[in-house]
């Protein structure tokens, strides 16, 4: 076993393979190769089997036996509580993406969800016209104009880009919890909410997960594709404001606005 | 008895009747797909496995539907390399996955209902927002594109989370001809039909 890793060790710079771009003849492909913009898909294909490998028997029962154990109200409230930990830094790309209505809506959501929703227990805000929406520092990079870069498949963090790669970096040393120094207190739980986060979210996604390995001809290329799409929707989302954040009581009768 | 008056103000009318405004559209599509998803939960909500419900929900699609429409959308570039007799082998099998990836992802919607939040236009299409609400699972948000191409409303494509499912599957395919050697529509067909193959083993045991 050990040796085995060892090899792997050792063949990973010969695997940082490229691929080999269509020839200038070929315009429609060559334009189809620009667009994939996966040059390194020899060695992104690797990573993404050693990765499937690896999750088989760690991250997928852990995620069965949590689904199993756990009702779906219970996984939703564990969810809750991690997203209302990560509310801080959401908050701060909020601001860097300078959306004062997101950010708005953000330190709202704290505030009553840590508060009357339990420390973030009941989503409470949800109902009160503070819906939550994704912000991270990948996505703050995407609003100041920076491109994402060729797509690239990691061991642990998946589908990702080098923009999200370094959005990801930044956003765990700006969590605040960080800053609180380095007790033994703290580094449990730090390591406690990124393990029960993963596979909170692996839990959640594990259906989806299995649909695309069981349906798609190329389940590669397919959660690629997959990846770029929500990262763009979620990027263009960030760029125009939607969803519009008025509260539910902001627009309640006698006085109603018309639409 | 109408006037001549009269008759000379319905010809306005007469003529706005014969293309369906933008408007008329919109609530046309919401109906639309109220309609389809009705018929889907009463296939999906009654007793038994779903894969006697296969018949049923074919016909759904059949209907509701435009197959052919997305079966040419996902093979992209590659539809114009492609023989006649390729072409119609392919919207075979493009039409026999499609009723199989379908029914197999509606088995988890058992007992579900769904709410219709707004309609509005998609480059050309109609885009029905819906939420759907499943006993036991988070509540999940799909956009319905609804098309006018054939005169009727039809599905051409499902959006979840950004992410749209004609385009997904563009994706897929153009993987796999890209990878058996560029051009070649022959080794996306018999990737279909090895798959399919297998999806109809693995049902059916």
């Amino acid at each position: 076993m050990r040796f085995d890793i060892l090899l792997f060790a050792l063949a990973l710079p010969a695997l940082a393979a490229c691929a080999t771009p269509p020839p200038a003849s070929q315009p429609e492909a060559l334009a189809a190769y620009r667009e994939t913009n996966d040059p390194l898909e020899p060695t992104n294909r690797v990573l993404y089997e050693v990765s499937n490998d690896v999750a088989a028997v760690t991250l997928t029962p852990a995620a069965h036996a949590y689904r199993w154990a756990l009702p779906e109200g219970v996984r939703g409230s564990i969810s809750n509580v991690l997203s209302n930990l990560g509310s801080p830094v959401r908050f701060g790309n909020d601001v860097l993406q300078t959306s004062p209505r997101r950010a708005g809506d953000t330190l709202m959501r704290f505030l009553i969800n840590s508060t009357i929703g339990l420390g973030g227990i009941f989503d409470v805000a949800d109902g009160w016209g503070y819906p939550a929406h994704p912000s991270d520092f990948g996505m703050t990079l995407a609003v100041w104009g920076v491109p994402p870069g060729p797509y690239l498949f990691l061991p642990l963090l998946g589908p990702t880009d080098p923009r999200d790669t370094f959005g990801f970096a930044a956003d765990t040393v700006a969590n605040p919890v960080e800053a609180m120094g380095n007790g033994p207190g703290i580094i449990v739980f730090n390591w406690l909410t990124l393990g029960t986060t993963t596979i909170s979210d692996y839990a959640q996604n594990l259906p989806a997960i299995n649909e695309v390995k069981r349906t798609a001809l190329d389940p590669y290329a397919t959660f690629r594709s997959l990846y770029r799409q929500h990262r763009q929707a979620q990027i263009a989302a960030a760029k125009t404001g939607r969803p519009a954040t008025i509260p539910v009581w902001f627009s309640l009768p006698p006085k109603q606005p018309s639409e | 008895m109408p006037t001549r008056r009269s008759l000379l103000f319905s010809v306005p009318f007469l003529l706005a009747a014969s293309r369906v405004p933008a408007a008329d559209e919109a609530t046309e599509a919401a109906q639309f797909v109220k309609q389809t998803g009705d018929a889907i939960r009463q296939v999906v909500d009654q007793p038994g496995p779903m894969s006697d419900k296969r018949g049923a929900l074919a016909q759904i699609v059949d209907q509701a539907v435009d197959v052919d429409g997305i079966g040419r959308f996902a093979l992209g570039r590659f539809w114009n390399v492609a023989t006649p007799a390729q072409r119609q082998a392919y919207l075979s099998l493009f039409h026999q996955f499609l009723v199989f990836n379908v029914t197999g992802r509606l088995g988890q919607y058992k007992g579900a209902t769904f709410t219709i939040d707004r309609t509005e236009p998609m480059n050309g299409d109609m885009a029905v927002s819906t939420t759907i609400h499943t006993p036991g699972q988070p509540t999940a948000n799909m956009q319905w594109i609804v098309g006018f191409a054939s005169g009727r409303p039809q599905i051409v494509d499902l959006v979840a989370e950004g992410t749209s499912m004609r385009v997904t599957q563009r994706s897929d395919y153009a993987s796999v001809i890209t990878r058996n050697g560029g051009e070649d529509v022959q080794a996306l067909i018999d990737a279909m039909r090895a798959q399919l193959t297998r999806l109809q083993g693995g049902s059916n045991g």
